[in-house]
């Protein structure tokens, strides 16, 4: 059942806000480099709620279709984790080493999505979307 | 008991003036006649702290000093491995000391150190040097207009001071300085990660290990493109912008000598390059103030082998994973309890930024 508002979301924006314009300002030394982690963090988890379900949906998509199994029955964390597993052994052991291209494929894609989250102003994320 | 409160009755260590007392007594018994004046603490942290004071001779002379040491002379060395809270192989302040020294001698860009203390002295371990003065911060060594000049020629520069180095006589280095070839490095990466996961996977509420398909690709690239029969000599192991003291004309000393070993000098020019320390300059691959022609012009000019780009980028690449890896480790650190600091619990959120610069730099290749 979903909660009242405000949202998660919400919420998170309110505490960020704070933190930007009330706590900030009237801190020295460093706390100030603190309190801008702090608000950093806030907003990276706005930004995983808005984002990380279809980031994680699209990152199976791409872990199925790669390696061409369901993976483990469980939830979607269960999933991915099965996947990702195969992927990183097989990445060691060599055996993907013919679908370089497909496997560099997925790994950026999903590794801009995770960025889309972590940190959007990346410079390295910006160039790998042709910015 | 919470993993996060570990740490605090473990390390008991020195309070502040504990030890500005004992340095005092300390510099008394090695310095001709005078007084200890202006002690001050300049950075504290988990791993190393820097003092500076003045020592004013009877006779009116007067020296400016660092202190570096290691805090809490208890329990740093109960520990083994990464899991310790150590990243790496670091020398103890004992033998760093010891090969500034060596490299001092051999007319290196290196403070003069004056006396070392070992690990069960009241202090801790700990050494004396010259306080060489200029700015040490990154940012501003590359976006301030006093150092417009310096940043013409530091990628020169660097190359001119890393053949000087790299060229120091093997047999006057430190008996105990390790040897970290390229292959025990990576492996040593390999663990860190492994670990690093496990941990998550084992002795987290969470119960999820860490998955980095690109560190994966980046190993196998690793494998693939080993350079072969690569010199060994001395490295520094942390020579890049912010580990220098820069003044108008350039750079004046070269700091943090405790991830010195033995190993291909090459890798000193590639860790210079990785991304982390252009701080935004991203024309300026080289340390975010220079360019990589002049980087290696100045190494081979002054003696330093034939570089061959190749080399160089793999450890770039390298660098990158490494400190990839390095980011997750900071979040362990917070994670497992070794400290309790969220921003390092954030740093973790920016391996992510290491993959997506790895996926290019190998592909570049």
């Amino acid at each position: 059942m979903p909660q009242d508002r405000a949202s998660a979301e919400e919420l998170l924006g309110g505490v960020e806000a704070f933190l930007r314009k009330d706590v900030l300002p009237q801190l020295s030394g460093a706390s100030i480099y603190k309190c801008r982690v702090a608000a950093n963090i806030l907003s990276i988890v706005q930004r995983e709620l808005a984002l990380g379900e279809s980031a994680d949906s699209a990152e199976l998509q791409g872990l199925q279709s790669l390696l061409g199994r369901e993976g483990e029955e469980g939830d979607s964390a269960t999933q991915l984790d099965s996947l990702n597993a195969d992927l990183c052994a097989s990445i060691r052991g060599g055996e993907l080493d013919d679908q370089r291209t497909a496997v560099m494929s997925h790994v950026r894609s999903t590794l801009q999505d995770k960025l889309a989250i972590a940190n959007p102003r990346y410079a390295g994320y910006r160039e790998s979307l042709g910015d | 008991m919470s993993a996060a409160s570990r740490n605090v009755d473990t390390a008991p260590g020195l309070s502040d003036s504990d030890v500005a007392g004992l340095l005092e007594k300390e510099a008394a018994a090695y310095f001709p006649a005078g007084k200890a004046k202006n002690i001050e603490k300049m950075s504290g942290g988990a791993s190393r702290e820097t003092w500076s004071f003045d020592w004013q001779g009877a006779d009116g002379s007067s020296t400016g000093l660092i202190l570096r040491r290691d805090p809490g002379n208890t329990g740093s060395t109960g520990e083994e491995g990464w899991r310790g809270g150590k990243t790496t192989y670091s020398l103890d302040r004992t033998t760093e000391a010891e090969l500034q020294r060596t490299v001092y001698e051999a007319g290196g860009l290196v403070a003069k150190v004056h006396f070392a203390l070992p690990e069960d002295h009241s202090l801790g371990g700990c050494y004396v040097m010259d306080r060489i003065e200029g700015e040490v911060l990154a940012p501003r060594i590359l976006r301030d207009e006093a150092y417009a000049g310096a940043r013409k020629t530091m990628a020169r520069q660097c190359g001119e001071i890393l053949a000087g180095l790299h060229a120091v006589d093997p047999a006057a280095l430190p008996k105990n300085l390790v040897q970290m070839p390229v292959q025990p490095l990576i492996a040593y990466y390999r663990e860190l990660l492994d670990g690093i996961s496990e941990f998550y996977r084992d002795n987290t509420k969470v119960g999820r290990p860490e998955y980095h398909p690109a560190f994966e690709l980046t190993f196998r690239w690793l494998e693939q493109n080993m350079p072969k029969n690569a010199p060994s000599g001395m490295v520094h192991g942390d020579f890049r912008n912010g580990n220098f003291v820069v003044g108008a004309e350039g750079i004046r000393a070269v700091l943090d000598w405790e991830l010195g070993h033995v190993g291909d000098g090459m890798e000193d020019l590639g860790w210079l390059c990785v991304r982390a320390w252009r701080f935004g300059q991203h024309d300026k691959p080289v340390g975010g103030f220079g360019q990589r022609e002049d980087l290696f012009a100045g190494y081979e000019d002054a003696g330093g082998r034939k570089v061959d780009p190749k080399v160089v980028h793999f450890w770039e690449v390298l660098g990158t994973l490494k400190w990839g890896i390095i980011c997750m480790f900071q979040a362990y650190k917070h994670l497992s309890g070794l400290i309790d600091s969220f921003e390092h619990m954030a740093i973790g959120r920016r391996a992510c930024e290491n993959e997506i610069d790895l996926l290019k730099l190998i592909e570049e290749a």
